[in-house]
């Protein structure tokens, strides 16, 4: 056991402590609110329409401003009858409005994108005083023009470049946050969580960065708006369509294809978007073919494919809608000849659907209201037929046998986000959010036929479908106590109710940062989360198949996570900015297999009987150098890390390195501006190696036959401590150019380089089965040697 | 799963590709494996073998040298034996019986020590260190109130038992007597055979239960309508605890489907074995064991076999068992 679970008697004066300072700090706005104009409105894309978020807008005479939210509406109060309003926000023009102020006024802003020549300035991050350790904005211009693998543009990925981030095993795209597994990151595509991020057995992730509009990652001092998931939060943001004019991008890669296409309905009015991605890589999986030398015959058909649709519509000046959508599916199909006329067909899909619609609402000058009601959905299924053609001499029939195995997620959401102004100091936000979740947790059917027998049927649900409800009240306040330090205090209360028992959660969130000097701040955080869903994943693979979502069982506990971090940033001037940030994470829930259980035995077993449960903890150090201006952009990033378990009934009851443990991760990335038209990228990767479990002596033992009360001598494995051997380091350099060029119609670039360019074999999988290794050699699989990158752009 | 990793491979075919390499494993180099399933039935034998490093044939494990072998069992009295080499390919290692006929007693707790002083490998430089470890035999736990029944090919057997409190562990068994050449086994012991008479040729019998206490699971009972279906682990046998019904008369009803052999009286036989702790989570993790593929190249995760030798691998563990025989009348033979 923990010493911070020793402490919960101490645990509670600081929660009450931080209950105080959030409400206390809320009841104090109305008294800081007095005389005062407040300024309020949209900023917009003046091109497209398109509402920006983290616009600054600021009176810089009054020393006072404040951001745009989310969805693009600011609201700021002054205590003047006259001000020039500044609105600057990266990448755009910034516009200043001079203002005689007698009432509230409303004023929209148009930000025009700024042209870019090579010689001027280039930005492509946060700086200064809007960073934030731990926080991070990712720039989708940078994510679609660094080097991917074989050219699929993947977010994910790029965001396994940052600190405190890493990608699990070689290739996935999967990401492992401050020691969290890949289960415990709240992925939410405009607002709703997505539970399938994945295509390609995990390698892809299933997010089409030609219909993003924003990229966000939180790994620590979470907000209280944030919860349900204990170890980050992935905040992705569609684009709203183009308002003004059709728009469009295709991409022509080697593994897909994607096409974008986005305009208004209305102009000015309404718009939408949609884009779609298809694979075609079937001639490629057919290759099995002529692998195959003797019978049985297989044959392989791979895909996937996903859309985004948003559609968009101002109602009214105070009200708009939105719809939002998403499906994605991979499919895999597998059909085998026999020479004994029997045929076997295996085909398993990975469904994943997300619909919403958001109603934003102006309530005031300062009060703006955002609405959601949404579903999103996780299904994966396996479905397998068997058919044996029997001739008697006499007559011919048809033995036929077909199976199904499923597990699936859906939940209902309906929340309410409202933010308040009061004044430039605060910023309050309070919401309610609840969700209907249903789980199908593993399930399996068979019906079996055979001329002259009865019919078979099994159909198995060890606890069948179960529905629970999810409900959360959060109340967070960012205040700024001029000179002294910047709060985020909030808290965040949760219900969840299953099987007739309900959970209750309550989670303090305290987020402070202070200047020190010019652009140097310090940082600090302490939050807690709690989740009440599992992902429950195999052992071999990382994201793959069969990884089943699953509900609190009774029993079972909530997982828990508990995280401080004490950080510092620094800016110049000169574009160049750095952050370090220092975390501890003590988790507890944690859930796994049992030693020796398939997946699909949650078909038959409640899955509480095939779990462990324990606890993890985690701690590092990140250190990221950015350049954000210049020819040449990008940055250094370094982690320092230490995740461990513990299971009562895993390695003796003695903590053990985490699988994903990394003591070690580098990333540097650059990108250089050689011509208006060229840009050069690269990204050289080092990470030591991951634990990893591997057998340390073999005896032999004598075991009872499957014939009559024979016994047999076979050959035990013994297995060590757990994760106690390390596979090699892991490093890997991945290069591109980029070559566009302007046409009267828009812009068309050509990508080509090198993943893993100089071929290092890093491991995917190692095996020892084969007995003329020497002791101590292992066979190690590679999966992604030199691979190329080539893509074919087009926008307009 | 193979089949996806198949696929996986072939998607990336044009690259993928294997090599040797080194990875830095805890190597627990030569360790002394002893085995010993003692029972008041049969003279102390113990069976001692080496480990070696997980790469290399398991056909070319080296075993130690009869002569550098040391093996010592003793009582809680202080009374100790040392067993002899007895030449009888049996086992996985080489076998040691005590020369002067000594049985373990129920109820008495016995120390197995294990040493090779003089064994160095070209691997070691140094012999491997002793092993020891403690364990008791258990008390036998009888079968009674047996009633046997047939309905048309299907069979049912019913017997109670007496569980002992505390935590005691069984295991069932049923055999029918069938032609000499459906095979033979030895009455429950591993290596010795006790005598000529003792050889019974008969075959094992799976059969079924819906008493949860002797259905194999990961942890708490679920819907046992929907396991009734479900095999046991162990080739048919059924290893149990008492979780369910500690320390009372509790009632055991299995079905089973008779062979049918033409001309040959149905005859059965039901074994019923009481293990100690040891031996039997040594037998339910090789089970499970034996069932997972190995952690590097699978979906689930390795179990590891239990020991309770310290120092090094095998186990030393004692069971007691009832053996009832009865024809197709239910009457005993």
């Amino acid at each position: 056991m923990h010493a911070w679970m020793l402490k919960k008697g101490g645990g509670k004066s600081m929660r009450r402590g931080l209950v105080a300072i959030t409400l206390l700090t809320c009841l104090q706005v109305g008294v800081a609110a007095g005389q005062s104009w407040t300024i309020s409105g949209y900023v917009e894309d003046a091109s497209s329409g398109e509402r920006l978020q983290r616009v600054a807008i600021g009176v810089p005479a009054l020393s006072v401003g404040t951001v745009s939210n989310a969805y693009g509406f600011y609201s700021l109060t002054v205590r003047a009858d006259s001000v020039t309003l500044l609105v600057s926000h990266i990448g755009y023009e910034a516009a200043s409005h001079a203002l005689v102020l007698s009432a509230d006024r409303t004023l929209d802003v148009a930000l025009a994108p700024r042209t870019i020549e090579l010689d001027e300035i280039q930005i492509t991050g946060e700086q200064g005083a809007s960073l934030k350790p731990g926080w991070h904005t990712a720039s989708l211009e940078q994510i679609k023009t660094l080097p991917a693998m074989l050219g699929e543009v993947d977010i994910q990925k790029t965001l396994q470049l940052l600190p405190g981030v890493q990608g699990g095993v070689e290739g996935s795209s999967g990401m492992h946050v401050r020691g969290g597994g890949l289960g415990q990151n709240l992925i939410l595509l405009d607002g709703l969580p997505l539970y399938n991020p994945n295509h390609l057995f995990g390698f892809l992730s299933s997010f089409n960065a030609s219909a993003m509009k924003h990229v966000e990652l939180i790994k620590g001092g979470f907000p209280a708006r944030y919860g349900g998931r204990i170890s980050s939060v992935l905040n992705l943001t569609m684009k709203e369509g183009n308002l003004k004019e059709f728009a469009g991008e295709a991409l022509i890669g080697i593994l897909s294809s994607q096409a974008t296409l986005e305009g208004p309905l209305k102009k000015d009015r309404a718009s939408f978007l949609v884009a779609a991605r298809r694979t075609y890589m079937e001639p490629l999986v057919a290759l099995a073919r002529l692998f195959q030398e003797q019978p049985p015959v297989e044959r392989t058909r791979y895909f996937f494919h996903d859309a985004n649709l948003k559609l968009n519509y101002i109602l009214s000046r105070r009200d708009r809608l939105y719809v939002s959508a998403y499906t994605g599916q991979d499919g895999w199909r597998s059909a085998q000849d026999f020479p004994n006329e029997q045929t076997a067909k295996d085909r398993m899909d990975w469904f994943g659907h997300l619909a919403s619609f958001r109603w934003n609402r102006v309530l005031g000058a300062r009060m703006f209201a955002n609405t959601l009601i949404g579903v999103t959905n996780y299904r994966f299924q396996q479905r397998f037929n068997e058919v044996e053609e029997i001739t008697t001499g006499k007559e011919d029939f048809e033995d036929v046998y077909n199976g199904k195995y499923y597990s699936s997620i859906r939940d209902v959401t309906l929340k309410t986000d409202i933010d308040y102004l009061p004044n430039p100091r605060h910023y309050v936000r309070v919401g309610l959010e609840g969700t209907l979740h249903r789980f199908t947790p593993g399930a399996a059917e068979a019906i079996f036929e055979a001329p002259g027998q009865e019919l078979v049927e099994i159909a198995r649900k060890p606890v069948g479908t179960i529905s629970s409800q999810e409900l959360a009240l959060y109340v967070e306040n960012d205040l700024e106590i001029p000179g002294v330090v910047r709060l985020n205090p909030g808290v965040r209360f949760s219900t969840y109710f299953v099987d007739g028992r309900s959970h209750r959660s309550f989670e303090p969130r305290l987020g402070a940062s202070r200047s020190l000097w010019g652009a140097a701040t310090l940082h600090a955080s302490y939050t807690e989360m709690q989740q009440y869903v599992h992902l429950l994943q195999s052992h071999g693979f990382d994201g793959l198949s069969m990884d089943l979502w699953l509900p609190l069982a009774a029993g079972a506990h909530p997982l828990q996570a508990r995280q401080a971090t004490l950080g510092f940033t620094y800016a110049w001037s000169a574009g160049y900015d750095v952050s370090f940030d220092a975390y501890r994470k003590w988790m507890t829930g944690l859930v796994q297999y049992k030693g020796g259980v398939p997946p699909i035995e949650s078909a038959y077993t409640e899955w509480p009987d095939l779990v462990e449960t324990g606890d993890g903890a985690s701690y590092g150090f990140e250190a990221l150098l950015r350049k954000t201006q210049g020819r040449l952009t990008g940055w250094v990033a370094y982690t320092w890390a230490r995740t461990t378990r513990q299971f009562e009934n895993l390695n003796g009851g003695e903590s053990f390195p985490d699988r994903f443990d990394r003591r070690h991760d580098i990333a540097v990335v650059l990108q250089h501006h050689l011509t208006p038209g060229i840009r050069i990228s690269a990204n050289w990767l080092f990470g030591s190696g991951y634990a990893i479990w591997l057998p340390s002596a073999q005896y032999l033992v004598e075991t009872p036959s499957e014939t009559f009360g024979h016994f047999f001598t076979s050959s035990v494995v013994h297995y060590g401590p757990r994760n106690a051997s390390r596979l090699p380091a892991y490093h890997r350099l991945d290069v591109s150019a980029r070559f566009s060029k302007r046409r009267a119609w828009g812009e068309q670039a050509f990508s080509v380089g090198a993943w893993n360019a100089y071929n290092k074999m890093n491991p995917f999988q190692l095996e020892i089965d084969a007995p003329y290794i020497e002791p101590g050699k292992f066979r190690r699989f590679t999966l992604f040697p030199l691979l190329p990158i080539l893509s074919y752009n087009i926008t307009f | 799963m193979r089949r996806i990793t198949g696929t996986i491979l072939i998607l990336f075919a044009l690259g993928a590709c294997e090599s040797i390499i080194d990875v830095e494993t805890p190597s627990d180099g030569h360790k002394i494996v002893a085995h010993s399933f003692f029972t008041a039935d049969s003279v102390w034998t113990v069976n001692a073998g080496l480990s070696l490093h997980t790469s290399g044939f398991p056909v070319t494990l080296s075993h130690a040298d009869p002569g550098q072998t040391i093996v010592v069992v003793s009582d809680d009295r202080g009374h100790a034996d040392i067993l002899q080499y007895y030449p009888v390919n049996i086992g996985a290692g080489l076998n040691y019986r005590s020369a002067q006929g000594l049985r373990p007693r129920p109820g008495v707790t016995y120390t197995l020590r294990v040493e090779m002083p003089g064994f160095i490998s070209s691997e070691t430089s140094s012999p491997p260190v002793p092993v020891e470890a403690t364990a008791r035999l258990p008390e036998r736990v009888a079968v009674q109130n047996i009633a046997y029944s047939n309905d048309k090919g299907t069979a049912s057997l019913r017997f109670s038992i007496e569980d002992p409190p505390g935590a005691n562990y069984y295991r069932l068994e049923l055999f029918q007597v069938g032609p000499e050449d459906t095979g033979a086994i030895i009455n429950d012991t591993l290596y010795i055979p006790q005598a000529v008479e003792d050889v019974f040729n008969y075959r094992q019998v799976d059969f079924r239960s819906t008493d949860p206490s002797l259905h194999f699971h990961y942890g708490e009972v679920g819907n046992l309508e929907q396991k009734e279906a479900i095999n046991f682990d162990f080739y048919g046998r059924a290893v149990f605890s008492d979780d369910l019904f500690d320390g009372t008369l509790h009632d055991i009803e299995i079905a089973f489907e008779p062979y049918t052999y033409p001309g040959f009286e149905p005859r059965f036989t039901i074994i019923f074995s009481t293990f100690s702790h040891e031996m039997f989570t040594y037998l339910h993790t090789l089970d499970r064991h034996q069932k997972s593929a190995p952690a590097y190249s699978s979906e689930v995760y390795p179990i590891p076999v239990y020991t309770n030798i310290k120092n090094g691998f095998g186990v030393f563990g004692g069971y007691a068992t009832d053996t009832y025989r009865f024809d197709e009348d239910g009457n005993e033979w």
